[in-house]
This record gives C-alpha cells, sequence and structure tokens, in this order.
C-alpha cells in the first residue's frame, strides 16, 4: 500500500491509525461561513486512547463528526485518513464505532436486539463480527440483560448498552462524544474503570471528546487541548501513567499536576 | 442520653437507633371497592332516573324531549333497520380509515423522504384540507351517485390529514445519532427507513388514529345525511323529518357507540403495537 510507505516515512516506529494533516472543517459558504476547525495536524496510534479537551464550540465535536466520515464531504479540508482510507470509505468499510452523550437506543428494540442492530444493517464488510449480542452485554457488565427493554434500564446501564452496540462491530476506531456527560458523578467514576477494562479486551483505539479534565488524565495516553474561533490545537499532553489504572490515581499528585496544566492551557486558550 | 464516647478519637457518627415504623396497609371493604369501581357509571345511571322523573313530572311534548323509556321503547321496536344501519356506518367508517391508513402514511413517507414532493404537494394538500367536507359531499354525490362510494370518500377526507401530518412528523423526528450510528454501520437508506424511522413513526401513526378513527365515523355520517339509502345518518334525516325525537335520539346515541368502538379499538392496538411509547397529544 502506498500509504504505508508515506507514512512510515513521516513516523517510523508506529504507523498511524488514525491520520490528519492540515485538517480545516468550514460550515456553509459566502458571508456566512465559519470557520469550525483551523490547521489541525494529529496521528492516532493503534490501542491508544486520546482525548479531546476544550471549551464548548471549540470544534471538537465537529473534528470528532469530520473522523466518522458524517461531516459532509465538501466542508472538510487538508487531509483526513483512517488507514489509508478517507473518512467516507472507512465508514463504509465499518472500520469505526461510535458513542453518543445521549445512549440513542431504539427503544422499541430489546437489549440485546439493539446491540444487533448495526450487525443486521452493515454491508460491504470484509469479515462478519464474531461476538453475538450476548457475548457484547456480558463484556459490559449486562449480562442476563438480554430481553430487557431501554426504558427499563438507568442512564449508565443504557450508556453500557451503547458502548456494546459500538464495540459489537469490532471497529478499529471507537470515538466517543461527550459519553459520560449525561450521568452522575457516582455512576461517571464507575464507567471510567469499566471503559478502561473492557477496552483493555478489544484492539480498539479510542477518540474521546470530554468536557470533563479529569476524565482526560484518567483515562488517555494523550490530551489534545483545543482553542476555539477557529478550532485549533493548542496543547499536547502525554500522560505517562501505567495501565491498568485504578479510580485511587485520581487522588495522585501527578494526576493534579496533569489536570492544573490543562486547566491552565484551557485558561490561556479561551 | 446514654454515655458519653469515651475515647475522643471515636469518629462523630450520629448515633441515633431509631427504627422506622411501617405504616400498616390501607384496608378498604369489598362494597367499598366496588363502589369506588363503578361510581362513574352510577352517577350516570342516576342522571338516566332524574331525566325520567323531570320529564313525567314536568310533562314535556314528546317530540321535544322523550324520557329514556320511549327511547328505549323505539329501539324496542326497529331493533333490526336501527342495527342494519349501524353496521352500514361502521362498514362505511372502516373502509374510509382503511384507505385513510393507506394513503395517509404513503403521502407521510413521500413527504418526509422527499423535500421537492413536499414543497409541490403541500399546497394542494392543504386546499383540499381547508375545504370544508360538507361543501365537497354533494358534488362526490353528482360524480359517484347515492351508492357507497361518495360515502367513503366523505369518510376518508376527514381521518387523511391528521395521519399525513403525524406520519411525516413520526419519521422526520428520528434521534439523528442513532441514524449516524446505522450510518456507521453502513446501512441502505432503505433499512435506516425500514428499521429506524418507520418504527420511530408508530407511536405517532397511533396517535393521528385517536383523531382520526373518530373523524372516519364522522365523514360517514356526513355522506349518508346528504346522499344516501342507509346507515345511521339516513335513518336520522328520516326520523327527524317524522318529529321521531324518541328514535333520533337513539340512532345519535347509536352514532356515539360506533365512534367509541372506533377510538378504543384504536386505543387497544397502540398499547398492543407500540408499548414503548404513547404519544399523548
Amino acid at each position: 500500500m502506498t500509504t504505508q510507505l508515506s507514512t512510515e516515512t513521516r513516523e517510523a516506529p508506529t504507523q498511524a491509525l488514525v491520520s490528519l494533516r492540515d485538517v480545516c472543517i468550514v460550515h456553509g459558504r459566502g458571508p456566512d461561513a465559519v470557520v469550525a476547525v483551523e490547521g489541525v495536524d494529529l496521528d492516532v496510534r493503534p490501542r491508544e486512547i486520546i482525548s479531546i479537551v476544550g471549551h464548548s464550540g471549540c470544534g471538537k465535536s465537529t473534528l470528532l463528526r469530520a473522523i466518522a466520515g458524517l461531516q459532509p464531504h465538501a466542508s472538510v479540508q487538508g487531509s483526513l485518513e483512517i488507514l489509508g482510507q478517507d473518512p467516507e470509505a472507512a465508514r463504509k468499510s465499518g472500520l469505526m464505532g461510535m458513542v453518543f452523550q445521549e445512549s440513542v437506543l431504539a427503544p422499541w428494540r430489546t437489549v440485546a436486539g439493539n446491540v444487533r442492530l448495526p450487525q443486521q444493517v452493515a454491508r460491504g464488510r470484509a469479515s462478519k463480527p464474531t461476538k453475538t449480542p450476548s457475548e457484547m452485554l456480558e463484556l459490559v457488565g449486562l449480562k442476563g440483560y438480554d430481553k430487557r427493554y431501554p426504558k427499563q434500564l438507568s442512564g449508565g446501564q443504557r450508556q453500557r448498552v451503547s458502548l456494546a452496540r459500538a464495540l459489537a462491530m469490532e471497529p478499529q476506531v471507537l470515538l466517543m462524544d461527550e459519553p459520560f456527560g449525561a450521568l452522575d458523578e457516582i455512576t461517571r467514576d464507575e464507567m471510567h474503570s469499566e471503559l478502561l477494562r473492557i477496552w483493555d479486551t478489544t484492539h480498539t483505539s479510542i477518540v474521546l471528546v470530554t468536557h470533563s479534565i479529569q476524565e482526560a488524565v484518567f483515562l488517555s495516553d494523550r490530551i489534545v487541548v483545543m482553542a476555539a474561533h477557529p478550532g485549533r490545537i493548542a496543547d499536547l499532553i502525554t500522560v505517562d501513567f501505567p495501565r491498568p489504572r485504578r479510580t485511587e490515581l485520581k487522588d495522585d499528585p501527578e494526576f493534579a499536576r496533569i489536570a492544573h496544566r490543562i486547566r491552565t492551557s484551557l485558561e490561556d486558550n479561551r | 442520653m446514654t454515655a458519653v464516647a469515651p475515647d475522643s478519637t471515636v469518629s462523630a457518627v450520629p448515633a441515633s437507633r431509631a427504627k422506622a415504623v411501617i405504616p400498616p396497609a390501607e384496608r378498604t371493604s369489598a362494597l367499598m371497592r366496588a363502589f369506588r369501581m363503578t361510581r362513574a357509571w352510577l352517577l350516570l345511571a342516576l342522571a338516566v332516573v332524574a331525566w325520567e322523573v323531570a320529564v313525567r313530572v314536568l310533562d314535556t311534548p314528546k317530540y321535544i324531549l322523550p324520557a329514556p323509556t320511549a327511547m328505549y321503547d323505539a329501539f324496542r321496536e326497529h331493533t333490526d333497520l336501527f342495527l342494519t344501519g349501524m353496521w352500514a356506518t361502521t362498514r362505511m367508517s372502516v373502509y374510509g380509515f382503511f384507505f385513510a391508513v393507506v394513503v395517509g402514511t404513503a403521502l407521510g413517507v413521500l413527504m418526509a423522504r422527499s423535500a421537492l414532493f413536499e414543497e409541490l404537494a403541500f399546497p394542494f394538500l392543504n386546499i383540499i384540507r381547508v375545504m370544508p367536507t360538507i361543501a365537497v359531499a354533494p358534488l362526490l354525490i353528482i360524480w359517484f351517485g347515492r351508492g357507497g362510494v361518495p360515502i367513503v370518500i366523505c369518510s376518508f377526507l376527514i381521518a387523511v390529514f391528521p395521519i399525513i401530518v403525524d406520519v411525516t412528523h413520526g419519521l422526520t423526528s428520528v434521534n439523528e445519532d442513532l441514524v449516524n450510528v446505522m450510518r456507521l454501520a453502513n446501512a441502505s437508506e432503505l433499512s435506516i427507513l425500514l428499521r429506524v424511522r418507520i418504527p420511530n413513526a408508530l407511536p405517532y401513526l397511533f396517535s393521528s388514529f385517536r383523531v382520526a378513527a373518530p373523524g372516519a365515523v364522522v365523514g360517514t355520517l356526513l355522506g349518508e345525511y346528504i346522499g344516501s339509502r342507509e346507515g345511521l345518518g339516513y335513518l336520522i334525516t328520516v326520523y327527524s323529518a317524522q318529529l321521531n325525537t324518541a328514535a333520533v335520539f337513539v340512532l345519535a346515541m347509536l352514532c356515539c357507540l360506533v365512534g367509541i368502538v372506533f377510538f378504543n379499538v384504536c386505543l387497544f392496538a397502540e398499547r398492543f403495537v407500540v408499548p414503548w411509547k404513547s404519544v399523548v397529544r
């Protein structure tokens, strides 16, 4: 593959899974046009968790949707590749899964039916997913919930189903758009550890958009701090805590130091 | 209070030993429960008795306000005729409602999926919508004669619009992120329609039935009023011309009955088909 060659020349040790070069995203045209994202360079490596933090409206969700191939093609400029494919092609070959702030489950389907939904409609994939909905539900800690309906679950449980649905397609990249933003703090803490446990059993990389500095530091290998108007990368912070990480880490002084750096960086780039 | 803790390092957890008292279950006699379940009906029965008494005491002329017993007599006298009429009205309403569901759903899908279709069809649909059915009915009879066709069309015309509006709304009010989940699986537009948009629109469809089903009955009665040889609407014109007020009252109550049955069948179907959601209007 030619793309492999080009990435090798750029970065010797690890081939990038997602590669963004000079990415700009513009909404609309003419005098009403808004530059949502400008000049973003970023590589997501295999099996990496990378967080994007920033103020509301800094274009972080837009950037995530562009990676997912859900932004109109014409609005995205520069080069954006997932394993050498453009986002739309990558989306069509099922390389990506996504979890949103709302669990967006179909209320007319059982929990297992919701996990199965993408598998039922998937087209043009090289290989069929190997895990059954029941196995996926067991993985996310909802063993035996197959026949329940979404409205019978709590917010945290619904989000677990949403995660199971995304992972059932065995994506290379899991995109998460403020996935725990609608949960209460106790549930959120629990979900952080759960996400790491589940991620450990898969091969997927995670790109996580979040408002929570704690969440970003606890989960990520690297953190992208974005500035607004237009959205751009203000800071890139590497988090070296070993894995597996435990909840106690949140009380570590080094943890607080990194969190402080992110907070300062966000304040400097208001 | 009892003795103070001897060691000051013992944590200061408030040490109340109070136990919660569980209130005993409420007790009601079987008679009281039966009364609570039936009190709305008892009130209705009481009203009927009061009516009967009032008519007898005041000696109201029969053609102005007949007593409930007089209505009962009228019903006994014409039972077969009235029930045949009710059956005809029910049948026509079912046809009108059925066509309204089919056409309304089809138009709703077209409007929701094609902006061009909506733009082109909307003015025409709106004109038909605001046009009073009672003004069109004589025209329908000129075109189609005094058979069942104009009646079914009247019924259809009243029932179809709430269905179009709600189906369109139901198809377009899908959570976009659920559609995005489907897109990430590379689902076709057809499977998004069949597996996400249509199930999402079902509660809206059933909620439209709450307006459309009684509407279909009203449309049928209207058609029968203007040109028919059968049905409750026709019978009402006949008996009101004879000043047989008791019979008119009975026929009006039978109309109510048809409407109530229609409404409740739809309500029952709604609970059965879309148990996950009810769109209350």
